[in-house]
């Protein structure tokens, strides 16, 4: 065998175990330790009993004692004279070297990665120091930009080393075995904790994400969340927010967060159905549990020990088969159903938000302004007796687990709350991170209403002081304990503007409101009745072709009564009915019309109008079904109508001509157009 | 108020819990009546209309100048407002914004003749419109047509019932009945929104609101009982004051009938032996022509005076 051949076969085993078509678009962390290197030596069809010494024996192969680097120095220079898109690198198996000896180090708690670096090269240490950042720290760059260049089709990259500092050289290894796959699941745990939307709504700082994300994770794992025993001490130690180890768990934490899809999977990357406990408080059943279904299982059936299921549509929440015990409680649920990992996480007091009339789910922690059940495990009754004072038992469900007790009106006010782990759930907060809350918004997105800028929340961040800072000025410092900036007492002018709250950036925009703009007037196709009661006077059309609703309104002039846009109008009210009357439209045509189109936002059909008045211009009172429809025989009628109608609109008082044009064209379409029929 | 007012009028129509945040953001008050009640009184007003019964959604009036009667040339701007537009009325005539404590500013422009009306409507881009309150008093419709319209073959459900009652004047807690339906007003507590059912001598029922059942049941005590006791409302020559019980709030359109003689929100007063009233506590609203009170009444049949 040739001299370097082995070292070749591992660069490429390493490299098609990391970076692979199905690692695109993910985080990639060349994360090698013995176990990881045994499945290499697997995936790669050449098992081998001790995988680290047959790796450590092909570097030092290639090794020599003065020259630790040059046969990979040499193969690379070769490599960066090739057209993109480039080869596998050659040093992906030194730079899995470096990791691995940094895995070790993380292990023994020793510092240091040059020595233990020498001596599997069988190198001499202080080569290794002289030659190192030439050569390793350059490649850990190089691999980056070979993902880059690859659209992040093999996979993105990850490495990183602060700039100053003990591990200003070395760091990159290090990022890439500070946390392992366990971690980063525990770490889409806690982001979802966090309320925060995913994916470019996210709008993280990511300069100023690290420090925060890292004290909130720390809170979070204090309050009962999942932590490895290699991330413990980060947790125990006051000051590793400041160490260089916190400082690049941050940075990873910030990468995870950037990067993650609103989901949670298990380590082994299998579908997960993640149950949460349901209360149905009007059939007054048991509780039972249920779960939301995610995309890549909407549809498919999954088959629990009780019985199979068929799940529902994304999103759905579908009701699994499995019982809600005590057991089930208290120590939390792990299955594997045919391939998808099923879990439920135990909690001492399990928050329950209303998700219906009567229907109550489990929820990490509650929105503002929600109401709330809380499951509570009998050794928290005391803690939470005190701390929710409201809160009375509820039988709105038969057979709680024994051990645990159902109470309704649970919420429990923030300032109460700190310290009390099994509680954070029942503290109701939109967002774990700075968020926009309030504010006068028009529609969706951050538009806002002139004056009616949003506030900014800064939730509480040990020990961190958060800058609020609007358009490139610090306008105010939050302490730690969180806090909330009204920004409309800054005085904003209207125009876009920028909100940095610590690790997030928003765009806010604030719209001067100048002049209200009537709705379009609808195009009258078809009259269809006209007809003069008692004090009103009447007419119907077809109308078509409508650009935008009319407004759910009765306007203010009394005479005139809109009863709203299709669907919205399908019960006439007590005011209107008896105008409904007068019209002599039948009640029957306040039935629903296709409220569920018009709420989707697409084309909902022509739709019949009224108006109702002695002396006004238009309003449009809209029917969901057809009024009675009038043969041809109506046709005088109509006209004399629609001339009555036209004389009465006083000269005097209506100054709009659009209005008057309207009701002249209304006029003069139905005393010229083909004669009404039935659609 | 008047910033909430402003920002319905950008927004133009949205759904309740909308307005129950920007409520809640304008002026801090979180109760959860709070936003519903500053809602109503946008609506008596006559500045929105809200969907009481599908859930609450609400829409902004087209703004409108609306001369009143008897008030010296005085058009009451109704509906949609804007900074702009106070700034245009300021600049073409006499803009008056008058405070209320719980509202928005009423704002009244001065005009000379009804063509000075129409004109400064016309180059404003509002409405115009003469005597509102004559108008809706015109129109108001009866309860008899409210209750017909109304009608339903079965009644609603619920899980908790109260019956309107005649000592208190509120609806308190009733056992389901079994069998024939007492004749009054009942309100029915349940998942959805709590609804108000009336039933009636002939076994019939009439789903409606809440204050038109109220007053309804007011009307049917009245004739029970055969005198003016069940009185809820009355007309005072001082000032032209329409004295309504608070705990009997007229129905929307003659609530408006009333307070859209003025624009301004009726005030509280606590009468002492009123010849009619009695002792209570009422709701003055001011400047309510006589004929517009008739027109009230007519409609609500009470006893004349």
């Amino acid at each position: 065998m040739t001299r370097g051949a082995e070292a070749d076969w591992w660069n490429e085993a390493i490299a098609s175990w990391f970076f692979n078509e199905a690692a695109a678009g993910q985080l990639v962390y060349l994360g090698v330790d013995d176990q990881e290197l045994e499945r290499v030596a697997i995936a790669a069809g050449r098992p081998t009993p001790n995988p680290r010494e047959a790796f450590t024996a092909a570097m030092q192969e290639v090794s020599s004692l003065n020259d630790p680097f040059g046969y990979w120095w040499r193969r690379t220079k070769r490599w960066e004279q090739l057209p993109p898109p480039r080869p596998t690198p050659p040093f992906v198996c030194i730079l899995a070297l470096t990791a691995l000896m940094a895995d070790d180090a993380t292990r023994s708690r020793w510092p240091g990665l040059y020595d233990p670096l020498a001596e599997a090269l069988a190198a001499s240490s202080v080569a290794v120091r002289a030659h190192y950042e030439d050569t390793v720290r350059r490649w850990w760059g190089a691999l980056n930009h070979w993902l880059l260049d690859l659209d992040g089709q093999m996979g993105l990259p990850t490495a990183w080393a602060p700039t100053q500092g003990f591990r200003s050289v070395i760091g990159h290894a290090w990022s890439q075995v500070l946390v392992r796959r366990r971690d980063r699941t525990h770490f889409a745990e806690f982001f979802s904790t966090l309320g925060a939307p995913h994916g470019p709504d996210l709008a993280l700082d990511f300069d100023r994400a690290s420090e925060e994300l890292f004290v909130r994770w720390r809170t979070w794992i204090r309050r009962g969340g999942s932590v490895s025993e290699r991330l413990r001490h980060l947790v125990d130690d006051p000051a590793a927010a400041s160490s260089e180890e916190g400082r690049l768990l941050g940075r990873i934490l910030a990468d995870e967060l950037c990067h993650w899809d609103g989901t949670t999977s298990d380590p082994e990357h299998r579908p997960s159905l993640r149950l949460v406990v349901v209360a149905n408080t009007f059939a007054r059943r048991p509780l039972y549990f249920a779960a939301p279904v995610p995309a890549e299982l909407a549809g498919k059936q999954v088959d629990f020990p009780l019985g199979a299921v068929l799940l529902g549509d994304e999103d759905d929440l579908t009701e699994v088969p499995l019982l809600v015990t005590s057991a089930a409680l208290s120590s939390g649920v792990r299955l594997d159903c045919s391939g998808v990992s099923v879990t439920y996480a135990p909690r001492a007091v399990v928050p329950m938000a209303r998700r219906g009339p009567d229907f109550w789910r489990s929820v990490e922690h509650l929105q503002p302004g929600e109401e709330a059940y809380a499951l509570v495990a009998r050794s928290e009754l005391d803690g939470f007796g005190a701390m929710a004072p409201d809160a009375t038992p509820s039988t709105a469900v038969m057979d709680v687990p024994q051990g645990w007790n159902l109470f309704k009106d649970a919420e429990v006010a923030s300032e109460v709350v700190a310290g009390s782990a099994h509680l954070a759930g029942l503290v109701p907060r939109s967002s774990a991170l700075p968020h926009l809350t309030g504010g006068l918004r028009l529609g969706s997105g951050r538009k806002y209403l002139a004056g009616g800028p949003p506030d900014v929340v800064v939730p509480e961040a040990e020990g961190i002081t958060t800058e609020v800072v609007v358009d490139g000025q610090v306008v105010a410092l939050v302490p730690a304990e969180g806090g909330r900036v009204r920004l409309a007492t800054l005085g904003l002018l209207a125009g876009e503007h920028s909100v940095i709250a610590g690790c997030r950036r928003f765009n806010v925009t604030l719209e001067p409101f100048d002049w209200w703009q009537p709705p379009p007037k609808p195009a009258i196709t078809r009259p269809v009745r006209g007809a003069a009661g008692q004090d009103a006077i009447v007419a119907g059309a077809l109308v078509e072709g409508i650009t935008r609703p009319p407004l759910v309104l009765v306007p203010v002039r009394p005479e005139l009564f809109v009863l709203g846009k299709p669907g919205q109008c399908h019960r006439a009210s007590p005011a209107s009915a008896p105008w409904v009357r007068t019209a002599g439209l039948p009640l029957a045509s306040f039935e629903p019309l296709d409220r569920h189109a018009y709420e989707n936002g697409r084309p909902f059909p022509p739709y019949w109008v009224a108006w109702v008045g002695p002396t006004g211009p238009w309003k449009v009172m809209a029917c969901g079904g057809e009024p009675e429809l009038r043969p041809d025989d109506d046709r005088e009628r109509l006209d004399a109508w629609a001339r009555l109608v036209q004389s009465m609109i006083p000269a005097e008082v209506v100054g709009d001509d659009r209005e008057r044009r309207w009701w002249a064209s209304y006029s003069s379409f139905a005393s010229s157009t083909a004669q009404p029929c039935r659609a | 108020m008047d910033q909430l007012l402003e920002w319905c009028s950008a927004r133009e129509q949205g759904s309740r819990s909308s307005f129950r945040d920007a409520h809640a953001w304008c002026t801090g008050d979180e109760r959860p009546g709070a936003a519903n009640r500053a809602l109503a009184i946008l609506e008596t007003l006559g500045h929105v209309e809200v969907d009481w019964a599908q859930g609450g959604d609400w829409a902004v009036n087209p703004p409108v100048l609306a001369l009143l009667r008897g008030a010296g040339g005085n058009a009451l701007a109704v509906g949609a407002r804007s900074p702009a537009l106070k700034e245009r009325l300021e600049r073409r005539g006499s803009l008056r914004a008058v405070g209320q404590r719980d509202g928005p500013e009423a704002w009244y422009v001065s005009v000379s003749t009804i063509e000075e009306l129409g004109e400064l409507a016309l180059s404003a881009g509002l409405g115009a419109a003469m005597d509102v309150a004559g108008a809706y008093s015109e129109l108001l419709p009866s309860l008899d047509d409210v209750v017909t319209a109304g009608r339903r073959e079965v009644g609603p459900g619920g899980v908790e019932i109260s019956r309107f009652d005649r000592l208190t004047l509120r609806f308190e807690p009733f056992p389901w009945p079994r069998g024939r339906w007492p004749d009054g007003a009942y309100e029915h507590r349940g998942a959805g929104p709590t609804t108000y059912a009336l039933r009636l001598e002939d076994d019939g029922c009439s789903v409606v609101d809440r204050r038109t059942a109220v007053h309804f049941e007011l009307r049917r005590l009245r004739r029970e009982t055969g005198d003016g006791q069940f009185r809820a409302f009355d007309w005072s020559t001082e000032g032209d004051t329409l004295l309504c019980d608070r705990r009997t709030p007229l129905p929307l359109l003659q609530l408006r009938t009333a307070v859209l003689a003025t624009g301004l929100l009726p005030q509280a007063r606590t009468l002492d032996a009123h010849p009619r009233l009695g002792t209570r506590r009422v709701e003055a609203f001011v400047g309510v022509h006589i004929l517009a009170y008739e027109a009230i009444a007519r409609s609500l049949d009470p006893p004349c005076p």
